[in-house]
């Protein structure tokens, strides 16, 4: 084994390591309003947020890995109707509200049903 | 000797140019609509966009089936025909909905009705005002047979039918079927839980996940493909009175909702077969549902029991 195959060894071992060790991004909830991003929070840490939606406030609960609608201004509450969702890929709609509430990540799953 | 090479040149650029329009390359679409209160995405691959027609046909049968909307001859014209005709003639869209869903009640041993309106009713009136209706109040509604009469006619003896249980998958099976003969291969339709899938052109199956009713967790990983996946649960949309919960699936029986499962996911190459059969081995023990597939050759069945026993056709495994 001579210098460079050494060094070769090193710098493999380097980036084997910094990619084990690279932090995982965990998942984002992202809200849009009209396709225009208003919010992007972590999923794993527990939270109230309140966002402005076409009909008034929207209140959107970050708990335990999962995200809902808890309050919202519409008639017919078809938001907080969608209950939590957990996964990458799942997301909840308010028409009335223009607002799109969903989970970005990795995720290996197409959809989920519950 | 020019000429020749600007002709050669000239056929050349259009035989590429018809090679691609013949090959011409498939997009990725991705729309979400609202129907049947519900949020329903639907992902596919094809040449064309169909968000037009995708949005008629999602109409049309929210429509036929609503119970709230004036549309014709539909569930709500059902309800408030007044006239004292002795038949009454449906939308022959309708009428084969009517005719697919009745098909399963005596199949169900009654357990799958869709003639229950009444009853449906009070729990939904019961929801909103946080109470729960009362076994008179239950039993004192006039559940009318639907007796079909062929030519799209019913008997007009006023039943008064809820399709909440079926008509999104069987709108789903539309969809699919719209698919098919479009040659859009590559589709992924979710309805909230009401899941049907073709073959995916980048992977082998499409990954369809099963909610645990008792946590954020994944009960199963499905790997499917021309399938259609469909739970029917508890767990999800139900309200609580007097420290009880009480959900939406409600036992013909016993006119309450149904105690046994929490769960029930069926695999089944039909969507609106699927919904049918999710519902109707919710309200049966597991030993009924059993046997009650035994007709079903093709379905395959998940039930996660109230006391957390996750039970499995044998066929579950081959999508595992």
């Amino acid at each position: 084994m001579n210098k460079w195959d050494k060094t070769l060894l090193g710098i493999c071992l380097l980036l084997g390591g910094i990619l084990l060790f690279y932090p995982k991004k965990g998942n984002t909830v992202e809200v849009y309003r009209n396709n225009s991003l208003v919010l992007s929070v972590p999923l794993s840490q527990n939270q109230i947020y309140e966002v402005d939606g076409k009909l008034g406030v929207v209140q959107i609960v970050v708990q335990d890995n999962g995200v809902m609608v808890e309050k919202e201004t519409s008639p017919k509450h078809y938001c907080s109707k969608q209950g939590f969702i957990y996964h990458a890929n799942e997301m909840i709609v308010c028409l009335p509200n223009e607002l799109v509430i969903k989970i970005v990540g990795n995720s290996n799953i197409d959809a989920v049903v519950k | 000797m020019k000429k020749k090479y600007a002709l050669f040149i000239l056929i050349i650029s259009i035989l590429f140019l018809c090679i691609f329009f013949l090959f011409k390359k498939e997009k990725q679409y991705d729309d979400t609509f609202l129907y049947f209160d519900t949020l329903i995405e639907v992902k596919y691959k094809g040449k064309k966009d169909y968000k037009k027609e995708i949005e008629e046909l999602f109409l049309h049968y929210h429509n036929l089936t609503t119970r709230y909307e004036e549309y014709g001859n539909n569930v709500y014209g059902i309800l408030h025909n007044k006239d004292e005709s002795e038949t009454l003639e449906l939308n022959p869209d309708l009428y084969e909905m009517l005719e697919y869903a009745q098909s399963f009640k005596e199949k169900s041993d009654g357990k799958y009705n869709i003639e229950l309106g009444c009853v449906f009713q009070l729990w939904k009136d019961a929801k909103e005002k946080e109470t729960i209706p009362s076994i008179e109040e239950l039993q004192a509604c006039e559940n009318h047979p639907l007796i079909l009469l062929g030519n799209n006619k019913i008997l007009n003896n006023h039943p008064n039918l809820d399709l909440g249980s079926f008509a999104k998958g069987y709108a789903v099976q539309k969809l699919g079927e719209f698919f098919q003969e479009k040659e859009v291969k590559d589709y992924l339709i979710n309805a909230g839980g009401n899941v049907l899938v073709g073959t995916p052109s980048n992977k082998t199956y499409y990954r369809v996940g099963i909610q645990n009713p008792d946590n954020s967790d994944l009960l199963k990983i499905l790997n499917v493909k021309e399938k259609a996946v469909v739970t029917s649960g508890g767990y999800e949309r139900f309200y609580e009175y007097d420290g009880v919960k009480y959900h939406h699936i409600i036992d013909p029986g016993t006119l309450f909702p149904a105690k046994t499962m929490k769960s029930v996911t069926v695999i089944a190459s039909d969507s609106g077969l699927a919904d049918i059969l999710s519902t109707t081995l919710f309200l049966m023990t597991e030993e009924e549902g059993e046997k009650f597939l035994k007709d079903y050759s093709d379905v395959d069945a998940i039930w996660v029991t109230n006391e957390n026993e996750v039970i499995t056709t044998k066929g579950v495994s081959n999508y595992e």
